[in-house]
């Protein structure tokens, strides 16, 4: 048994190559984790090596290339030598490649059945929706403390002239997204303007308040919190950088 | 006005109160508390807070049935006053997305 020896013998080589294979390895998953998160909440700050989910998925699946690491010893012997290590002889070139590669064993067809996920694959997705799902509970948090903050400030400004510079300014930083981005949101302003309350404004009525928290949100989450950058009346202190501030 | 994917709107504003959500779409409160339905049972969102029960039970057009006792309703009033109801993807529609 390679691995096991190599562990016992804690050669000092073959102990840094499996350091690399779990720094790189959570690299990637972080990586990883960052695309699919701005794939979807495009505008809003996330550092992902801050997020707890992240961090324990990311160490998760260094952990598993580490172990990796010590069943290849450069030869090509074996499957996970030959996949993973890349036949490197050298250990931490070897490191590196495991920590590059382990992903694509993790996510590899051979751990689903007919397009059904199981092992790695389910388990991996499994640790990538607890991280979409922490992550837009924060941002969920941060909007609502946002708002906390910020509303009545907002409501100092009568319409329509407030829903006129906020949606202006909203389409400036969109105006570099896609053409299929900017009509989705696009629709959603439209929407939003269509409920806006039939009464004459008055900030003290729910409608009104609820009116301006939509716009609100809408912004942030399609401009994030930089849309409000030059309005002065409003306290930006926990825009940046952390969602659960 | 073009309908709206409500399961890219919410992968793309994170969990979203009723009555905000409702304000985002299209459709009227009673249309969008019908789809939201359908795709609570179809496992694609998952909804929390007070009206939640309701939503689950929620009928359009009840056919007067005497003996049975009647299915509760929502009015758009109590939707456009849901802001503590909130609807975000469940976690099968973020694996299919993840996955895709």
């Amino acid at each position: 048994m390679t691995g096991w020896q190599s562990i016992v013998d804690l050669d000092p080589q073959a102990l840094c190559g499996a350091g690399l294979a779990l720094l790189f390895a959570a690299i990637t998953v972080l990586y990883d984790c960052h695309v699919s998160v701005q794939d979807r909440l495009k505008r809003v700050p996330i550092e992902i090596y801050r997020e707890p989910p992240a961090l324990a998925l990311a160490f998760t699946c260094g952990l598993v290339a580490a172990i990796a690491f010590f069943f290849t010893d450069g030869k090509g012997d074996s499957l996970v030598d030959s996949v993973l290590g890349l036949k490197q002889a050298n250990p931490l070139l070897r490191g590196l490649c495991v920590g590059l590669t382990v992903l694509v064993l993790i996510r590899s067809k051979l751990s689903s059945i007919q397009g059904a996920e199981i092992g790695g694959e389910l388990l991996y997705n499994s640790g990538r929706v607890w991280v979409m799902r922490s992550l837009n509970s924060n941002w969920r948090n941060f909007k609502n403390k946002f708002n906390a903050r910020n509303l009545t400030s907002a409501l100092n400004t009568p319409s329509p002239n407030y829903e006129n510079r906020l949606l202006e300014e909203l389409r400036a930083i969109i105006k570099v997204q896609p053409e299929d981005y900017r009509s989705f949101v696009e629709s959603q302003i439209a929407n939003v303007l269509q409920s806006r309350p039939a009464v004459a404004f008055d900030p003290l009525r729910v409608e009104w308040q609820t009116y301006y928290r939509t716009l609100n949100n809408l912004a942030l989450d399609y401009a994030g919190p930089d849309v409000f950058s030059e309005w002065t009346q409003f306290n930006l202190s926990a825009s940046r950088p952390r969602l659960d501030q | 006005m073009s309908s709206l994917s409500v399961v890219d709107l919410l992968q793309s504003s994170g969990p979203i109160a009723l009555n905000e959500l409702v304000m985002r779409m299209s459709e009227g409160p009673q249309e969008a508390v019908t789809a939201l339905r359908k795709l609570q049972s179809e496992g694609r969102v998952s909804i929390s807070g007070p009206l939640a029960g309701k939503i689950l039970s929620f009928k359009t057009n009840p056919e007067p049935n005497p003996g049975v006792e009647a299915v509760e309703t929502l009015t758009d009033q109590d939707i456009l006053g849901a802001s503590d109801t909130f609807i975000e993807p469940s976690a099968s529609s973020w694996r299919r997305s993840l996955a895709s």
